[in-house]
C-alpha cells in the first residue's frame, strides 16, 4: 500500500513541481514546497483514503504549503506595481477610439465538454506559462490559490487598483492564448 | 464617464467583478450594455470560464493516458 502511494506520488511530482514555479517563480523553492506537501501526505496516507482522487488530495495540500511558503517570506514575493503603459496599450489595442470590441470575441460552447478533456489543460498550462512572471503570479494568486484581493495586496505590496489591473491584464491574454490555441483549433 | 457604457468599459468591470463587488451603478451599467452586446456576453461567458478551468485545475502526473 505504502509503495503503491510512493509510486504515485513520485510519478506526481514533475507535475507538482511545474505547477509551484508557475506560482513562485523559483525552481529550488518550488522543490522545496512540492516535497513538502508529499511528505505530509506519506505521513498521514489515511487521511486521504476514499476521499477524492490522490492528484485532488494533493493538489489541495500543495496550495495550503504554498500560501504558507508566501506568508513565511513576505519580502521576496513582493512586486513592483506596474508601470502601466504598456499594458494599457496592450488593453486599448483591443478596442476602437470609441470603445468598441476590434474582434468580436467567439463562442467557446460547452464549458463542461471543454473541461473533459486533458489537452485543454495542457493547452492552459501552456498558456500560463506565457504569461510575463509577476502577471503569472498574480493570476495564480487569484484563481488558483483562490486568495482574495486584499490577501494578494499585502502579500505583493501593492495597491487594490493595481491588483485589479493586472489581474484584468492577465486574464485578457489567457483569453487570447487559449482563443488562439485551443478554441481556434476546433 | 460617458452615458452609454462603451465594451470597452463592460470588459473591464466585468474581470473587476470577479475580484470585488462592482457599485451599484457599475452593475447596471454592466448589465445594460449585455443586453444590446454579442460581443460583451461572449466575453462574460469566457471570463467564466476560465475561472472555472482555473479552479479545476490539477497536476497532471503522467502525460499519456489517465486512470481518472
Amino acid at each position: 500500500m505504502t509503495s503503491t502511494l510512493h509510486r504515485e506520488l513520485d510519478a506526481l511530482r514533475p507535475a507538482l513541481v511545474r505547477f509551484a514555479v508557475l506560482q513562485l517563480r523559483n525552481e529550488a523553492l518550488a522543490e522545496d514546497v512540492v516535497q513538502d506537501a508529499l511528505i505530509a501526505v506519506l505521513e498521514k496516507p489515511d487521511r486521504f483514503a476514499g476521499q477524492s482522487s490522490l492528484r485532488t488530495y494533493v493538489t489541495g495540500i500543495l496550495k495550503h504549503k504554498i500560501v504558507d511558503v508566501m506568508r513565511a517570506s513576505k519580502r521576496e514575493f513582493r512586486i513592483e506595481a506596474e508601470d502601466g503603459q504598456s499594458d494599457a496599450d496592450a488593453i486599448d489595442a483591443l478596442f476602437t477610439p470609441d470603445g468598441h470590441t476590434v474582434d468580436m470575441p467567439r463562442q467557446w460552447g460547452d464549458p463542461d465538454a471543454t473541461l473533459e478533456q486533458k489537452d485543454f489543460f495542457r493547452v492552459l498550462e501552456t498558456c500560463l506559462d506565457r504569461l510575463p512572471a509577476r502577471t503569472a503570479r498574480i493570476f495564480m494568486m487569484r484563481e488558483w490559490l483562490e486568495l482574495d484581493t486584499d490577501e494578494i495586496c499585502k502579500e505583493l505590496g501593492i495597491s487594490a487598483s493595481n491588483a485589479w489591473v493586472m489581474l484584468y491584464r492577465a486574464r485578457v491574454q489567457l483569453r487570447e492564448c487559449l482563443d488562439l490555441n485551443w478554441f481556434g483549433q476546433r | 464617464m460617458p452615458l452609454k457604457p462603451t465594451c470597452k468599459e463592460v470588459h473591464r468591470l466585468t474581470s473587476e467583478s470577479m475580484d470585488r463587488e462592482l457599485t451599484m451603478v457599475e452593475r447596471a451599467r454592466v448589465r445594460m450594455h449585455l443586453l444590446v452586446c454579442h460581443a460583451c456576453r461572449n466575453f462574460t461567458d469566457q471570463m467564466a470560464m476560465i475561472r472555472h478551468a482555473m479552479r479545476r485545475m490539477i497536476p497532471d502526473g503522467d502525460k499519456g493516458g489517465d486512470s481518472e
